[in-house]
């Protein structure tokens, strides 16, 4: 299973040349999907490679074909996740009722296609992928219970 | 059973945008005691000492009040008091509710009002009161809102009846405001109907299915002379032809 935690501090290697370009610090998620990793300790403090420029996601590596691939945040969302608001891992999360449900442990997400299947709340509950409704810097916000 | 909260619970809850951020925190709740509604949220900036929002925040752009949050869909559900979106923009000071005495049709003083219960919810709306009770050592009780209010800035007037329907904590409320429903579906329904028509001429069959307070309500609203001494009857055909002229 690949997951937020798991994943966290993995090194991006090139695969042209072998090389570590960095380290995957986080990542940027919008509309269920990841969109961007966010990559720290390579030349340059804080890039970010995009999802559709990963040519594998593994367990001990993300590999990519050339560090051009690696670039500055280069929109709002990437912006914000420069000053870390967009984190999931430790924040709030909040039902579209305005309910509150303890705070993101885990995320896991599918290595191929950079989908989020599921949430970890807490030290036990888990919620499938498709409640999440947003990140923001308040709160993860997911679809609340069906019944209400 | 409806989940309910005080209004002064809901001041300092942040206003919550689906994509996740917070973009306000209630500076106040916004209601209107004579129409018996919620309007709306005063707003201040997040943070603490950070100011008053120019913007408000309108009722029917409330995804839902939560016990930790206002959920909205974005940013543009806080619009600029200004706009002439509503009526929240001129609260006035004789909005508040908190501090009148209750008083039942029979002359029979209950208490003050300290506090106004909100339904939680995708359709948050007031339900009730708290009131400290002028007997038993200033007991908190909790007593539904009633079908018609009549209500100044001194007093609030509810039927005697209801005091049946008054419970001690906020828990056992939610049961005794749907008893309090169930208990006044019929005239609801009887009131519906008298509405929808009342676009017309005069609507006597509907004006007798009525009561006697809510008849004499609108007679005050049409300002007709002599209501207070009037009979049903006379409540009746006094609506009907003043509709009629109007």
């Amino acid at each position: 299973m690949t997951s937020f935690r798991s994943t966290r501090g993995i090194p991006v290697m090139t695969k042209s040349s072998a090389e570590q370009v960095g380290a995957v610090k986080h990542f940027v998620v919008t509309d269920g999907r990841i969109e961007a990793v966010h990559v720290d300790g390579g030349k340059k403090h804080g890039q970010f490679v995009r999802w559709t420029d990963i040519a594998a996601f593994g367990d001990d590596a993300v590999v990519v074909a050339d560090d051009d691939v690696l670039r500055d945040a280069s929109n709002d969302r990437e912006n914000r996740a420069l000053r870390d608001e967009l984190v999931m891992l430790d924040k709030r999360v909040l039902d579209d009722v305005g309910d509150e449900h303890g705070q993101v442990s885990d995320v896991t997400f599918d290595p191929i296609d950079g989908k989020i299947e599921s949430l970890t709340i807490g030290d036990g509950d888990t919620l499938s992928g498709d409640r999440l409704l947003g990140v923001g810097g308040y709160a993860v916000m997911v679809a609340g219970p069906d019944e209400r | 059973m409806s989940r309910l909260l005080r209004a002064t619970e809901i001041i300092g809850l942040p206003v919550v945008t689906l994509n996740g951020d917070d973009v306000a925190e209630v500076r106040d709740v916004v209601y209107e005691p004579s129409r018996g509604g919620l309007i709306g949220f005063t707003l201040n900036k997040r943070g603490f000492f950070s100011g008053r929002l120019k913007q408000v925040l309108a009722i029917k752009s409330v995804r839902s009040v939560g016990r930790d949050a206002i959920v909205v869909d974005d940013h543009d559900a806080m619009t600029d008091k200004g706009d002439g979106k509503g009526p929240i923009g001129t609260a006035s000071p004789d909005r508040d509710v908190i501090g009148v005495s209750v008083i039942t049709d029979e002359g029979t003083r209950l208490g003050e009002v300290t506090d106004v219960v909100i339904s939680l919810g995708k359709k948050p709306e007031a339900v009730g009161y708290e009131l400290v009770s002028s007997d038993d050592g200033g007991r908190h009780v909790f007593v539904p809102l009633p079908e018609q209010v009549a209500i100044s800035g001194d007093a609030l007037m509810v039927p005697n009846a209801f005091d049946k329907f008054v419970r001690d904590d906020l828990t056992g409320f939610g049961g005794a405001i749907d008893a309090y429903r169930e208990d006044h579906s019929s005239s609801h329904s009887a009131r519906g109907r008298a509405k929808r028509s009342s676009g017309g001429a005069g609507q006597p069959e509907a004006d007798a299915s009525r009561s006697k307070s809510d008849l004499y309500a609108e007679a005050r609203g049409l300002d007709i002379s002599g209501r207070s001494s009037m009979t049903k009857a006379e409540l009746v055909s006094a609506l009907s032809e003043e509709r009629g002229v109007r």
